[in-house]
């Protein structure tokens, strides 16, 4: 049983590797999802029209229809399952998602009431405007009550608590809605796409993503030490009213702002960092960047599912997530079984 | 590192945990924090280790209040063994033993990867799990998982170890390979403080012994001194058959001291036991009155 000795040098070294071929998969899934969509597109031709400027039919769609759709897979992937990787730390829980704490919900809210109010109609812009700003509503509202003294529990507690808020106030707003047209609209936004979205939308939903990830990335050491328990770590010198204001924060941000742009798509951050756990021997610092990325790939590959299968009209990507996500949930739930009294 | 706390008073709604509680702990010396359930010992410990800010009194680290010295320096100068700790991913046992050095890093990476890696090294050594360094903690018996834990605590390489019951739910062979262990680290010059159930082995391992009842310190000094028979049925309201051995006392709990859970009394007939060198001592009878509350 004594295999100590190479043993650390070769963790590393896979870890590299595997942050590496993720990397592979994310770039792969990014191009195809460029060179994927329903219109015939000659994509060498499009890249070279947009690199020298031309503005050529297939540059317009490479740049006004393709690229922004990537991107979006891209940030909103990245970010998922960031989120996921640190809320399941966080919590100590492989069943925990970015959602649990209602952020997700509460970006849902806020588009959907923009929907409602016909502001959708003004520029669809402010859709994802009005999604963030709800997000960061329910951030603040966490902090309120459970930023600085409260236990982890109240953090979820309140979390459920702004979930089932927002989704009343989803319901309230699509029982009010004039005609069952605006209603579907907003089932539809709900289910979560990447189709129709600009390069706008891409510039209103990365710096939020972007903040959030580095707040959400800050906890890594902090997540490390939680997996010996609440009081360990903050003998091990982790203020964890100080981890747990970055975790509401980089949610909010990261998650509202995926959320806001892009809808629901659900179980990403739950199935990505789940499957990529036990590559990096299950610590949850490396899990970040390696979940992260996973995420990317998914979503990515997810939204190129979505284009070539034969439906009509195209399935929602928030749909196929949750498809695919639920019965992954649920053997989930089967394994864990045993452990989880 | 010397750990003083002075005047601890902590209350939880209406109920007082500790009253005007003091504790020193002090380099090279093992001092037993003992005490009925529900007496105030976790409480204590966490205020010592800075976890929990007492409602009354002051602790000071070399002198200097808790408030004025920055927790990531703390950190290093005091490790904590949590009571009942208990890991939730299969972490290897190598990794967790690791978690120990992160007061030491960094902020991006580790600072000095040699002493990290020597530290981890030598607390496994330590604490005897190097056979199983790469396998899960979740796959690890009781025993194996309250090492690992200890040696993830040692690798803090710290001035202070705050050990909660770490010998808790182990055999007697475990048990004793802890507290062996703990008397080691404080013959290294590490003060150590542990809560212990056992009174055998607070008197056979400590220097010294802080006895808690009721969020009050109602005896303190060597364990010969506060481990009177009379004293632990005032405290813990039980008879002990009791005896010395190779000049250490060993304490065996043999009944409630009355009727009631919680109230001993003076009563009846006195049992005959042997001591550690088969001679047959009379037993001490519980005192007629309390003694304690001074």
């Amino acid at each position: 049983m004594t295999d100590t000795t190479f043993a650390p040098p070769r963790t590393e070294m896979s870890y590299r590797a595997l942050l590496a071929g993720l990397s592979l998969a994310v770039l792969a899934a990014f191009i195809l999802s460029l060179a994927i969509g329903y219109g015939w597109l000659d994509f060498g031709a499009a890249l070279a029209d947009v690199l020298s400027s031309r503005d050529s039919l297939s540059a317009l769609v490479l740049t006004e229809l393709r690229l922004p759709r990537a991107l979006l897979g891209l940030f909103v992937g990245f970010a998922l399952g960031l989120a996921g990787a640190v809320m399941q730390a966080f919590l100590r829980n492989p069943l925990a998602e970015p959602g649990i704490i209602g952020i997700s919900g509460a970006a849902a809210f806020g588009a959907v009431l923009v929907f409602y109010s016909g502001l959708a109609a003004v520029s669809s812009l402010l859709l994802p405007v009005g999604g963030i700003a709800a997000a960061l509503v329910a951030g603040f509202l966490l902090f309120a009550v459970a930023g600085r003294n409260a236990s982890t529990s109240t953090l979820i507690l309140a979390g459920i608590a702004v979930n089932s808020l927002a989704g009343a106030l989803v319901s309230l707003v699509l029982n009010l809605s004039p005609n069952p047209f605006a209603a579907t609209e907003i089932m539809f936004w709900l289910m979560g796409s990447f189709a129709d979205r600009s390069l706008t939308h891409v510039a209103i939903a990365l710096p939020p993503i972007a903040t959030g990830c580095l707040a959400l990335f800050a906890t890594a050491r902090a997540l490390d030490a939680l997996a010996l328990g609440e009081d360990t770590a903050a003998s091990l010198g982790f203020d964890l009213r100080v981890t747990r204001i970055l975790l509401i924060s980089g949610v909010a941000l990261a998650v509202g702002g995926a959320v806001a742009v892009s809808g629901a798509i659900g179980f990403v951050g739950l199935v990505v960092p789940h499957l990529l756990r036990p590559l990096v021997a299950y610590r949850p610092s490396l899990l970040l960047a390696a979940s992260a990325l996973g995420g990317a790939a998914l979503t990515l590959a997810a939204d190129i599912a979505v284009r070539l299968l034969p439906t009509q009209p195209e399935l929602k990507l928030g749909v196929v997530t949750a498809i695919i996500g639920a019965p992954f949930l649920f053997s989930l739930v089967w394994r864990l079984r045993g452990e989880m009294r | 590192m010397i750990i003083s706390a002075s005047g601890i008073g902590v209350k939880r709604g209406d109920a007082t945990i500790l009253e005007s509680v003091h504790a020193v702990s002090r380099p090279k010396e093992m001092v037993g924090l003992i005490g009925p359930n529900g007496a105030g010992k976790s409480t204590l410990i966490e205020v010592m280790a800075g976890l929990r800010k007492p409602d009354l009194g002051h602790v000071f680290y070399d002198g200097r209040l808790a408030a004025s010295v920055p927790r990531r320096r703390l950190a290093r100068r005091l490790a904590y063994l949590e009571q009942g700790a208990k890991v939730d991913w299969p972490l290897s046992v190598e990794k967790i033993v690791a978690l120990g050095r992160l007061p030491h890093a960094g902020v991006f990476s580790a600072r000095n990867r040699q002493a990290d890696d020597t530290a981890v090294g030598s607390a496994m050594r330590a604490a005897d799990v190097e056979g199983f360094a790469q396998r899960a903690f979740t796959s690890l018996s009781g025993g194996e998982r309250a090492r690992v834990l200890l040696a993830r605590a040692l690798a803090v390489e710290a001035e202070i170890l705050l050990a909660d019951e770490p010998v808790d739910a182990l055999d007697p062979l475990h048990q004793l390979n802890v507290m062996e262990l703990l008397r080691r680290t404080a013959d290294g010059g590490t003060g150590v403080v542990v809560v212990l159930h056992d009174l055998t082995l607070a008197s056979r391992f400590c220097d010294r012994l802080i006895l808690l009842h009721r969020g009050r310190v109602a005896a303190e000094g060597a364990p010969d001194e506060v481990l009177t028979d009379r004293i632990v049925a005032q405290c813990y309201g039980v008879r002990s058959l009791s005896g010395t051995h190779g000049g250490r006392r060993f304490i065996v709990p043999w009944r409630r001291a009355s009727g009631s859970w919680s109230e001993p009394s003076e009563e009846e007939t006195e049992p005959e036991i042997a001591n550690g060198h088969g001679r047959v001592v009379p037993f001490t009878a519980a005192p007629s009155r309390p003694m304690l509350d001074s």
